[in-house]
């Protein structure tokens, strides 16, 4: 990272001095005229749309049928809409809880995998290979896969049945082993009552159940498994870029493995996970063919995430300035992930 | 040197310049197609197996009489419908509608009638004598301010309860030509007590316990109450939406555990080989045993949901033709050729349901068909919320999420409150 900011500042310094020379100003027309058409696309179909998403969501009811901008009476009357529904509330706890935990499991589990594949001598490249696989599918695949292995009657059950756990599990608790999965209803942990109790106006605005749908797990599951690979690789990458004399420096001053880990190889890291962090909470927090394929919406929107809100509120009900506004919010709650890295990075360009 | 460069850059320049505007010229519509005398684009959404095969049994009519018209299929798969309604709304947004299209009576169809994207088909239905084929019901579902819009060509009927003969036989449990709710909790019994699930469901497509509320529904209120609820005239805090989503809740407890992660499809498929003794579907269900190998009357029979004989709840497919084309003469021909007795009996040949004319004969149809066909000629025809027939898709929507919803809680106030919500929204 330090390198590459220098580097970068050096070519800016030798570019200021140049400029004013014949050779550089042809040099700028064919920069501008090489950026122009992507300038072009990028402006007209990322930020044209994303302005006209934004006037969509204040609108009364356009719809494609009749193309009627016209605006609600008040500013944010869609979006005080959007917020109070109970299928709203619940895909953005879902997506939040979903996009933590998914953060938590990957980059654990992918650190632990790019340590011990960065210390295995015999055929690492094998290993790096198999564990980055998952990642080259795609998550409709994905998804149709892990659907069944958590369907109650088909998957995982049926396992749990044969290696002889529901038989030791019903024989301690006298109950049957049944978990149901992707269709279980159960939010567990509600903290509803204690916010009720903090904020008494809370509990009328507060439709949905703000605790973690069980049904949820699996799909973090699922995505764990696609997305930890990809952490791996970047960890990889990471660990490879720590000099080998620190890492011996250490060693002869008698640090053991744990100690060495700890305060050499993971302080040294940090930026890595920073950017594992952006980069796979920025796909988490944008899921939707996963939920799709796997789950859809789930038993009690269980498992229903902004993404698939979307979907049903433009094409299915032909609310287009709930679904537009409810796309603005995906938006911020991304950007919150997003920008506050790109400005730091920024910033470190520019010192 | 120098100047070569200069040159060699400013031709660089032109080449990317004219490159991005290339792409852009790619990015505009193409538009304004009405015109051609020789091509029909029709967009549907039948890409199941047997409703491909039926499309292309009209489309093979058509082209048999009609040469020199090349038509072309533009159908789009995927999510029941709802992928090509997407592609649908972008193109009529654009400008780009197709010429004929495929929709549901009653309020989908009024939802592009009332802005104006429909061709008024009222003076075909009087040249080809049309109004006096079809039940008054299914007319009144065509119609929006007393202009015809639409051609019917399939009708499935969703207030069914299928039972497996093979299963009933095991358990001792008898249907008869009807089935009371009593006879029904029978049933249910038994098959509890013979260790088999008494019945299946597949509600990860959620339309499967829309159309068994519905069903309940029409149970408790009737032919007109059912009418009146979604017309807006009855609340939907009635006591009988509160039973019959107490009815409801009795046929999902004593459905498959794994019913939220079954499709629709699997759920018929599970029912065909003797996995549940009761199957409460829409008659989608039909192709899907004859598929498994299932034969009609000895592996399976059906009834009408308890309660609700004498009604038929429909979800219909109809032809629309675009306002917006120029030169609609090939449009009117397809849906004329759509529209005779021949083709919508050789379309429903395949896909297992029953012509909507009532002046077809049945009696190539298989032993189900001809059931259907002579109940449709009397029965009270009724429009699914389900399917977006009796109100708009914002209510559809909402009576899906309601359900969602209700199915995780089991809370009827609840339900009935966001219904109400939904109604006066």
């Amino acid at each position: 990272m330090a390198d590459t900011a220098t580097s970068l500042g050096v070519r800016r310094s030798s570019i200021r001095r140049a400029s004013g020379s014949r050779l550089h100003r042809g040099r700028r027309t064919l920069a501008a005229a090489l950026f122009a058409p992507t300038l072009l696309v990028v402006g007209i179909f990322v930020y044209g749309f994303i302005a006209f998403t934004l006037r969509v969501s204040v609108s009364k009811d356009y719809n494609p049928l009749n193309r009627d901008l016209t605006a609600t009476p008040g500013l944010l009357d869609n979006y005080a809409e959007l917020m109070a529904t109970p299928r709203f509330q619940a895909s953005l706890r879902n997506i939040i809880i979903f996009t933590i935990a998914v953060l938590v499991v990957s980059v654990v589990v992918g650190m632990v995998l790019a340590l011990i594949v960065d210390k295995t001598v015999r055929a690492s490249g094998l290993f790096r290979s198999i564990y980055l696989l998952p990642y080259a599918l795609s998550f409709i695949v994905t998804g149709v896969v892990w659907r069944w292995i958590f369907t109650p009657e088909t998957g995982i059950n049926l396992l749990l049945q044969a290696s002889g756990v529901s038989g030791l599990y019903q024989s301690v608790t006298g109950e049957p082993l049944k978990p149901g999965w992707i269709t279980d209803p159960t939010v567990a942990g509600s903290v509803n009552d204690l916010i009720a109790a903090v904020f008494p106006g809370a509990a009328d605005f507060l439709q949905a159940q703000l605790g973690i749908p069980l049904a949820l797990i699996p799909v973090v599951v699922a995505a764990s498994w696609q997305l930890s690979g990809f952490a791996m690789a970047m960890f990889l990458a990471g660990l490879g870029g720590i000099p080998e004399e620190i890492k011996e420096a250490s060693r002869v001053d008698g640090a053991g493995a744990w100690r060495g880990f700890w305060n050499i190889t993971f302080p040294l890291l940090r930026p890595t996970i920073v950017i594992a962090l952006v980069l796979l909470g920025h796909v988490a927090l944008k899921s939707f063919d996963l939920f799709y394929a796997m789950v859809g919406s789930g038993p009690g929107f269980a498992t229903d995430i902004p993404g698939i809100f979307v979907y049903d509120q433009m094409f299915r009900a032909l609310n287009y300035n709930i679904g537009a506004a409810a796309s603005i919010v995906m938006l911020v709650l991304v950007s919150v992930v997003v920008v506050p890295y790109l400005a730091r990075t920024y910033a470190r360009e520019d010192a | 040197m120098r100047t070569k460069n200069t040159a060699r850059r400013r031709l660089a320049a032109i080449v990317a310049g004219g490159v991005s505007l290339a792409l852009l010229a790619a990015c505009a519509p193409t538009g304004g197609d009405g015109g051609d005398s020789s091509k029909l684009e029709v967009f549907s959404y039948l890409t199941s197996g047997s409703e491909a095969d039926a499309l292309n049994a009209v489309f093979d009519e058509f082209r048999s009489q009609y040469p020199d018209v090349s038509v072309e299929n533009g159908a789009v798969s995927g999510g029941g419908g709802s992928n090509a309604a997407q592609v649908l709304q972008s193109r009529i947004a654009g400008n780009d509608a197709p010429d004929v299209w495929q929709a549901h009576p009653g309020a989908n169809l009024a939802t592009y009638a009332n802005e104006g994207l429909l061709k008024d088909l009222t003076p075909l239905f009087e040249e080809e004598g049309w109004k006096d084929v079809y039940p008054k019901d299914v007319i009144d579902s065509l119609t929006v301010d007393g202009k015809i819009y639409g051609v019917p060509f399939g009708i499935n009927q969703m207030n069914v309860v299928w039972w497996n003969k093979n299963v009933a036989a095991k358990l001792g449990v008898e249907v008869g030509d009807t089935l009371s709710w009593d006879d029904f909790q029978k049933g249910v019994a038994a098959a509890k007590a013979g260790g088999v699930d008494p019945i299946c469901l597949g509600d990860k497509d959620p339309f499967t316990t829309g159309e068994i509320v519905e069903s309940a529904i029409i149970s408790h209120l009737g032919a007109d109450g059912w009418r009146e609820l979604t017309s807006g005239k009855l609340s939907w805090d009635d006591d009988a939406v509160v039973d019959a989503l107490k009815d409801y809740q009795y046929i999902v407890d004593n459905a498959n555990s794994d019913h939220t992660a079954l499709t629709w499809d699997q759920s018929a498929g599970r029912f065909a080989d003797g996995g549940c003794l009761f199957l409460p579907l829409v008659d989608s269900a039909y192709g899907e045993f004859l598929k498994a190998g299932a034969k009609d009357g000895t592996d399976f029979g059906w009834v009408y949901y308890p309660g609700t004989e004498g009604n038929i709840l429909n979800v219909s497919d109809v032809w629309v033709i675009s306002s917006a084309l120029k030169d609609t003469t090939n449009a009117e021909d397809f849906v004329k050729v759509a529209g005779s007795t021949e083709v919508q009996l050789a379309y429903q040949k395949i896909k297992g349901q029953i012509p909507p004319r009532l002046d077809a004969d049945v009696s190539s149809l298989g032993a189900y068909q001809q059931q259907f066909a002579e109940a449709y000629k009397s029965a009270q025809i009724l429009q699914s919320l389900t399917f977006g027939q009796s109100n708009p898709p914002a209510m559809q929507q909402a009576f899906y999420d309601a359900i969602t919803q209700f199915n995780a809680s089991g809370d009827t106030s609840q339900f009935t409150a966001s219904m109400v919500a939904a109604a006066n929204g």
